[in-house]
């Protein structure tokens, strides 16, 4: 029922709302409906994307550096330049008298190989680009990787097929999770460990890492203990 | 006509037909309250000073946000303080409005017209005041979501055994039903306001608001087949939340906390400490605003029924945990129950005891609780002797648990204060906003009832 | 653990590190890697922890030459030493990049065997001091070293002519023997020139020998005031040895009897202890003279005294008993010479006098402060070098050192810190830190250890010994020469260099051991001590504070707001009275005091402490600093001016209280266990506990299934005599913040384990309990199932993980674990990036931001590292290859950490000992930390031997 005493004097003169009002209305209410879900949706997308893990970057290197050509071409040994990855925690940077074992006779004068000849002149270290980063808090471990049969072309993809050095993988927790749910299909022959164009590891289970309710399983799982790389 | 018409018990049932109120009377009070607004210079009075409380919430939670939860006085082994005492507070207040919407309106107690919508927006307040506490007390609250399942990048979901997952769904889901039952309740006042509106530009508002009511037969048919099942819906609710909460003291190991009696000694609680928030905010308001015709003396004699009959519940559960304490015979339950008699917090015990236990026997004689003065007094009490029911829960239970060498006291400092006196803050504006802008009372159902009056004589 | 890896020259990575000190600015650059640049970033990068910023780009930086093979994982350990009051603590110290972050004990080391205390735990972060002294100052303006040497240069021509005459040198005693040989030198060129030495601290010689025991041989010590395990050159030594004694499988337990004024570590461990006034010393030694002669005392004893007397006594009359008597350094000369014929009769060997190993006795010297003090008021001498003391904090209240000082006109301070000394001053040198200079000390036993540097010095700092060097020949040459020389003497050049690298390798010389002076002539008796009068007033007692020692660790914040023992007071000092004592005077704790004699006065707040002697306050030292920082100015009273030169232990006062009052801050505020079964004692007649408490309830959860290895710890609190090391250890090791008085004050100290202290028995000499309590990682956990984001769960391997970068702080987990042992970052207690003290943090363990909570993880990095390890090597982890950082520091063996499914683990064996219980076991949390019941002496009457039945029940500790 509507109130009993009309306020107004006299009838409306025009009515209060258009005709297409409710249309309005109902396409408003589906509209807030819809720009909701969009957002939740974008933001989904772009946390997971490529883009926010930064896959695929380049960054710009003192000395363009090619992977591409030291580890593909010449099939140089990943612990030539990477030395302490089968004995340390961090796989180690060469030191310029790396570079110079060989560049101290070709190519010495290449204007790209400058900045070395200065580092080993003026002994002040070549500042690299970081390209694979993970966060403060995640304690990873190359040399028991390594031991374990993990290649370093499960992580670091493609090496040999890459000119500047490029993230392969987004090393979000869930593909780490994803592997130490089940590691068994990622390891490799000790032989194929440090071949730089090892095979494309982890890509098809990678996002099918699941989340484990309790953050423990009933089965005993070290690899999956939060300690195993967090503490 | 009307199917919320029940069959009225005589007598009893207070009726604002008694008082002289008409179909118009009833309209025309109750609308010029947003309309007419009249007792101007006492709602600017009022509103302005729980505005100042509210900017206060805001100072305080800016500061809180710079500086982390230390500039509260909690500690080791306090580690939770105010901000628990006040969400449980502030959510058990937050029980009446559904309670008296709903399961009065299920169990046919047609006298809850004339207060359920102004409860309603009560609770919906309180709701508001107690969905900031869990937030604000997190250590990092800038990642509350994570106690959302949601697919993350790290591929971890919420820790579903913990009771602070559960009070999430409880909390939000209450407050979603709340919202939607006291909203549709509103469409037909809405509608009503749009047609007495004195300008175009309420008259537009009030009409968007109203999603077109025309108050024709079938509005009126969906309108109550809705506001049943959101009734029944928000019955059930009324007793999981509380339940929950309480579960998320009775799920810890902690002497005091460790308790089979929780979940209903706090929904108990919960609607004693709601109704009394009630008679507090209605008793001034029904003075204010002249409204005595419509929410009369038998009223507040209800409430006060009610409020006797919750606290004597609530006695009930002091006397269980001490019972079990000394029944069950375990040393740490029992030290903790002599420690909040004779503790260094045994004053706060005490008073809550005089305000949940003793002030609403004052209620006895019948006199009493047809006055309004005396149940005004009650009423506050009880709101005192609530609060300090949580404080005393959370913190005397933690203050001196197992290992003597890791006992502590627990000091509020000024910022646990403020934090508390803001929420009332924004709590009263936007009761104020509320009566300034919303017919405090459902016009739609107080003509149904008059009308249910006169057709049964 | 990584063996010490010998070095040649100075250390790998001291140049980077260097680097990232330019003098007189301690701040990081950014080349550093990947997490310690991270970490310094910190503050500004996880700081409300942004998750939608994206992270800055990172630099990696090269070497330009590679690193020595022994550095190349990043970590390397180098075996030195730690000075104690001149004395070598021998210590591995880990480096990390060349960054020194961590400090334990050299297992090749006689006197530390492995094991560390809080003070040597602590030494790391005095490295990073920010408060230490950045570079020569002259008259506080900023100065050079060349500045300084040119200055010196002028002037060494006028005491060459002079043969050194004006010329005064004060030094604390040292057992350098290079320093030595420098000092003796400059006493040869010049032999008008003085030396002094000054410490405020205890003497351990006696004319020019020094008393040595074998705690391991004495089946029963006596001790009269010393505190023989705690603040003793061989203090580790001592208590590793005592507590082997004591161990499960040990067939006879040896007996630990205490007199003593004041409670010390060594009197909580002991059987029997009595408290008892200086001035009652003589009456009680009588007694036991008396009982062991089988005459009646002849005096009236007090309970406690008697009880210890009979059954000491009891002891002593069965035969080949070897028992022992430890005298403290403020005892008088008469009875050390009741001592001395105590131990020529009853030691049968466990007692040696070994020539005195540090310089207080040294003939060359000149003698302490009192003479210096004098000769500067005769005005003779007018160019003073102050070598590492602080005198004009130390200096006993009637000696005007700060006035006569002023005679001098050429005055030089070196120290670490520009302190009240070095303010007075015209020089102030500062001297390097020992983890950054070549060096030599000995230990008490004479031992002798080559310190070397990890890093070169942060501050310019030199070494004590070049600058004796210096000052002698006004030339400068390097530490590592100076001690090479003092070491090549005697030995040809070729084998020399080999033997040099092994002395560095093990961090002990390879030498003769030390001649032992002629042992005292077996006494007929013991001596009858004159027995003074029941004194009537109230005497102070001067002591060494429990952290603070004489307050050369006053900037240590470790050790400020390390909780001291029984009181459990942290960052500042308190009177110590008898609760007795409290009431005659009606005192509350706190209640401010004021102790006067001789025309001086030091007013200080008092803190009633059951065991205390009645009739005396108990002042520690090194309180009321006042250039020491914000760290360690202004923390307490300075007892120091009511020290006479004539008293320095003891005084009597006249004591009245000012009505002042001041809250003094602890980390406990109940010290009984109220009826409550916590920390357990059983019988020495029966030492088991009812197998009925020791089997386990039923749970609600499902038990976790066992994996690979089950962690475990077990701490035996009858080893643990409460010294704290562990506690700076964990601190040290796991990145653990300094919070500050205030927040302490709040109840929220940060500490990962805690020494909880209970009092039992009769307050005027109650039975103290310490119970280390780390987290107990309860397989029912009640933390873990009320976390809603899980970041606290169980491992499979046991362990009760908390994962902070998980942690939203709702702090529930706190508020459901029984033990309380969580800590909650409740704000950002991060020291700020850019101070230095981010360089000792462990790399291994991430830093805590604000709002999360952490607590005792077991060490996981290092079960992590040592699992890793044996994975590598496709094997299990042994017993015994992970230490946790509280297991490694324990001096007497409490803490035990392994692998519960090899029944052979010692841990293992521990749990299936008798007395193994765990706390709270009642709650059903099942705890992996359990704990073996203390072992309370049998009644005196019935002690007949210390043999406890059949030993072969008992498991191993």
């Amino acid at each position: 029922m509507t109130s009993p005493d009309p306020p107004a004097p006299g009838p409306l003169r025009r009515p209060l709302f258009g005709a297409g009002t409710t249309h309005a209305v109902r396409v408003a209410l589906l509209g807030v409906g819809l720009t909701v879900g969009a957002a939740g949706f974008t933001t989904y997308e772009y946390y997971h994307s490529p883009y926010w893990d930064r896959v695929g970057v380049a960054p710009a290197q003192p000395v363009p550096f090619s992977h591409r050509h030291h580890a593909g071409e010449l099939r140089l040994d990943c612990r030539f330049c990477h030395p302490t990855v089968e004995t340390a925690a961090e796989a180690g940077m060469p030191s310029t008298q790396t570079c110079l074992t060989c560049h101290s006779q070709l190519f010495r004068g290449e204007p790209m190989l400058q900045p070395v000849m200065a580092s080993a002149a003026d002994n002040v270290p070549l500042a690299w680009s970081r390209v694979n980063t993970l966060p403060d808090h995640v304690h990873f471990d190359h040399s028991i990787h390594v031991a374990k049969g993990i290649a370093c072309a499960s992580c670091h993809g493609d090496v040999a097929d890459m000119p500047l050095m490029r993230k392969a993988r987004a090393l979000t927790m869930r593909e780490c999770l994803a592997c130490h749910r089940d590691p068994g299909p990622h390891q490799v022959a000790a032989a194929e460990v440090f071949r730089p164009s090892g095979p494309g590891l982890l890509t098809s289970s990678a996002t099918s890492g699941e989340g484990s309710g309790r953050g423990n399983e009933a089965v005993p799982r070290p690899l999956t203990n939060c300690s195993t790389c967090h503490h | 006509m009307n199917t919320l018409r029940t069959e009225v018990a005589e007598g009893d049932v207070p009726n604002p037909a008694d008082s002289g109120e008409t179909l118009a009377s009833v309209t025309e009070r109750v609308s010029r309250l947003p309309l007419a607004r009249p007792r101007s210079r006492f709602w600017w009075a009022g509103f302005l000073a729980a505005f100042a409380g509210l900017l206060l919430l805001l100072a305080s939670v800016g500061w809180l946000f710079l500086r982390g939860v230390g500039i509260w006085g909690i500690d080791m082994p306090v580690a939770w303080g105010f901000a628990i005492v006040n969400f449980v507070w502030w959510i058990g207040i937050g029980h009446a409005g559904t309670f008296i919407s709903a399961i009065l309106l299920l169990l046919h107690q047609q006298w809850r017209t004339s207060i359920s919508r102004f409860t309603e927006a009560m609770t919906l307040f309180a709701v508001a005041c107690a969905g900031i506490y869990p937030i604000l007390h997190l250590g990092r609250p800038q990642f509350f979501y994570w106690l959302l399942p949601y697919p993350d990048t790290m591929g971890l979901w919420p820790q579903f055994r913990s009771p602070l997952v559960w009070d999430v769904f409880a909390v939000s889901t209450y407050a979603t039903v709340s919202l939607l039952f006291w909203y549709v309740g509103l469409l037909p006042d809405l509608a009503t306001l749009r047609d007495r509106a004195p300008t175009v530009g309420k008259q537009r508002a009030y009409g968007l608001l109203s999603l077109g009511w025309r108050g024709d037969g079938r509005h009126w048919a969906h309108y109550e087949r809705v506001y049943l099942t959101l009734a029944g819906l928000a019955a059930p609710l009324v007793v999981s939340v509380h339940s929950i909460v309480g579960l998320d003291f009775a799920v810890a190991i902690l002497p005091g906390w460790h308790s089979t009696i929780f979940p209903p000694y706090f929904v108990a609680g919960a609607i004693f400490s709601g109704f009394a928030m009630v008679l507090t905010l209605v008793i001034p308001l029904r003075k204010v605003y002249g409204l005595e015709a419509d929410i009369t003396d038998r009223h507040l004699e209800l409430m006060a029924k009610v409020l006797m009959a919750m606290g004597w519940v609530v006695a009930y559960g002091y006397f269980a945990e001490f019972f079990e304490a000394w029944r069950a015979g375990d040393l740490f339950d029992r030290f903790a129950a002599v420690n909040r008699t004779v503790g260094p917090y045994a004053f706060c015990f005490w008073l809550l005891v005089a305000c949940n236990v003793v002030a609403p026997q004052l209620l006895w004689p019948r006199a009493w609780r047809r006055r309004p003065g005396v149940l005004f007094a009650v009423a506050l009490a009880v709101n005192v002797g609530m609060w300090l029911e949580r404080f005393v829960i959370v913190v005397t239970s933690l203050h001196r648990d197992f290992l003597p060498s890791a006992w502590g006291m627990y000091r509020p400092t000024f910022w646990d204060w403020s934090t508390f006196l803001g929420t009332i803050g924004l709590f009263v504006a936007l009761l104020f906003l509320f009566l300034r802008l919303l017919p405090a009372i459902s016009m739609a159902e107080m003509r149904g009832w008059l009308a249910n009056r006169e057709a049964s004589e | 653990m990584a063996p010490p890896s010998s070095i040649l020259g100075t250390s790998p990575g001291t140049a980077r590190l260097s680097d990232e000190f330019p003098p007189g600015a301690p701040h990081w650059l950014p080349d550093l890697d990947r997490r310690e640049f991270l970490r310094l970033m910190g503050a500004s990068l996880a700081l409300a922890g942004l998750s939608s910023c994206r992270r800055p780009a990172e630099k990696i930086v090269a070497r330009v030459v590679p690193p020595d093979r022994a550095f190349a994982s990043g970590t390397a350990w180098y075996a030195t030493a730690m000075p104690w009051e001149g004395f070598a603590r021998g210590v591995l110290a880990k480096s990390w990049q060349g960054r020194p972050i961590k400090l334990e004990g050299n297992p090749d080391h006689p006197e530390s065997r492995g094991a560390t205390d809080a003070e040597t735990q602590a030494a790391i972060l005095s490295l990073y001091d920010p408060e230490r002294s950045t570079g020569p100052r002259r008259g506080g303006q900023a100065a050079s070293w060349e500045r300084f040497e040119q200055e010196w240069t002028a002037r060494r021509p006028e005491f060459a002519a002079r043969r050194g005459a004006g010329l005064a040198v004060l030094t604390e005693p040292t057992t350098s023997p290079t320093l030595r040989r420098e000092l003796h030198a400059l006493l040869a060129a010049w032999p008008e020139a003085r030396w002094f030495q000054h410490t405020p601290l205890a003497r351990h010689d006696r004319d020019g020998w020094q008393a040595d025991f074998d705690f391991a041989a004495a089946d029963l010590v006596l001790t009269l005031g010393a505190d023989c395990f705690h603040r003793h050159p061989a203090a580790l030594r001592q208590a590793g040895d005592f507590f082997s004694r004591r161990r499960r499988d040990a067939t006879r337990r040896s007996r630990l009897y205490a007199l003593e004024p004041t409670p010390s570590l060594t009197g909580a461990a002991a059987d029997y202890r009595a408290p008892v006034a200086p001035g009652r010393f003589p009456l009680v030694l009588n007694a036991l003279a008396a009982a062991l002669g089988g005459r009646a005392p002849s005096a009236e004893l007090t309970e406690p005294e008697r009880a210890l007397v009979r059954d000491c006594a009891a002891r002593l009359a069965g035969g080949g008993t070897k028992g022992i008597c430890i005298a403290g350094p403020e005892i008088p000369e008469e009875q050390q010479r009741w001592v001395d014929a105590f131990n020529a009769r009853y030691a049968r060997g466990a007692a040696r006098r070994l020539a005195a190993v540090r310089s207080d006795g040294d003939a060359q010297s000149g003698g302490g402060l009192g003479e210096l003090v004098a000769a500067l008021d005769r005005g003779g001498i007018s160019t003073l070098w102050i070598l590492g003391a602080n005198p004009a904090y130390t200096a006993p209240g009637d000696l005007d050192f700060s006035g006569a000082l002023r005679r001098a006109e050429f005055t030089v301070h070196v120290g670490g810190h520009a302190d009240e000394t070095a303010a007075r001053c015209g020089w102030h040198l500062p001297e390097a830190h020992f983890l950054e200079t070549w060096s030599d000390l000995r230990a008490y036993s004479g031992a002798a250890t080559i310190l070397q540097p990890l890093v070169e010095p942060l501050h310019g700092g030199r070494s004590p010994v070049e600058i004796a060097h210096l000052l002698r020949t006004g030339e400068r040459r390097g530490a590592r020469e100076l001690v090479r020389e003092t070491w090549s003497r005697g030995v040809e050049d070729a084998s020399f260099e080999a033997r040099w690298h092994e002395w560095l390798d093990r961090g002990v010389v390879e030498e003769a051991p030390a001649e032992a002076a002629p042992a005292a002539a077996a006494a007929s008796g013991l001596p009858l001590l004159v027995e003074g009068t029941a004194a009537a007033e109230i005497a102070v007692l001067f002591r060494p504070d429990p952290n603070l020692a004489d307050g050369r660790w006053a900037t240590n914040a470790w050790l400020q707001e390390l909780p001291r023992p029984f009181t459990s007071l942290v960052w500042e000092n308190a009177a110590l009275v008898s609760p007795a004592t409290a009431a005659k005077f009606s005192l509350r704790n706190g209640d401010i005091i004021r102790c006067e004699a001789g025309g001086r006065a030091v007013e200080a707040p008092v803190w009633s402490l059951p065991g205390q002697a009645d009739g005396c306050v108990t002042l520690p030292l090194g309180g009321g600093r006042t250039a020491a920082g914000p760290v360690g100015s202004g923390r307490g009273f300075s007892a120091y001016p009511l020290r006479a030169v004539r008293e320095p232990w003891e005084r009597v006062v006249s004591l009245r209280p000012t009505g002042g009052h001041r809250d003094l801050v602890t980390t406990q505020g109940h010290f009984t266990m109220d009826g409550r079964d916590l920390a357990r004692t059983v019988p020495e007649e029966n030492p088991s506990l009812p197998p009925a408490e020791r089997t386990e309830a039923v749970a609600l959860f499902p038990t976790w299934p066992r994996d690979r290895y089950a962690w475990a710890l077990s701490i035996d609190l009858d080893a643990c005599f409460g010294c704290s090391a562990c506690v700076v250890a964990c601190q040290a090791e796991n990145n653990i913040p300094v919070v500050g008085r205030d927040q302490v004050a709040r109840g929220r100290e940060m500490h990962w384990i805690r020494v909880d202290r209970y009092f039992s028995g009769d307050a005027a000499n109650p039975r103290v309990l310490h119970q280390p309590v780390p987290c107990m990682h309860c397989e029912q956990a009640p933390c873990e199932v009320v976390c809603p984001v899980g970041a606290t769960v169980h491992s499979s391997e046991g362990l009760n993980d908390m994962i902070y970068n998980r942690c939203v702080g709702t702090r529930y987990c706190s508020n459901n674990c029984p033990y309380k042992v969580r800590r909650f970052n409740f704000l950002d207690y991060r020291a700020p990036a850019e101070s230095g003290v981010y360089l000792q943090a462990n790399p291994a363990v991430t830093i805590r931001e604000r709002g999360v909570m952490e607590k005792c993880t077991y060490c996981v990095q290092r079960i992590d590292a040592g699992r890793i390890a044996a994975e590598k090597e496709n094997r299990r982890v042994r017993d015994g290859e992970i230490l946790t950082a509280c297991q490694q520091a324990c001096p007497a063996g409490a803490i035990v950490f392994g692998d519960l499914n090899d029944p052979a683990s010692r841990v293992a064996r521990r749990r299936r000992d008798p007395m193994s219980y765990a706390l709270l076991a009642e709650l059903n949390t099942r705890p992996r930390t359990t704990y073996l019941a203390k072992i309370l002496p049998a009644s005196p009457l019935a002690a007949q031997d210390g043999s406890r039945p059949d030993p072969q029940s008992r498991a191993d500790g």
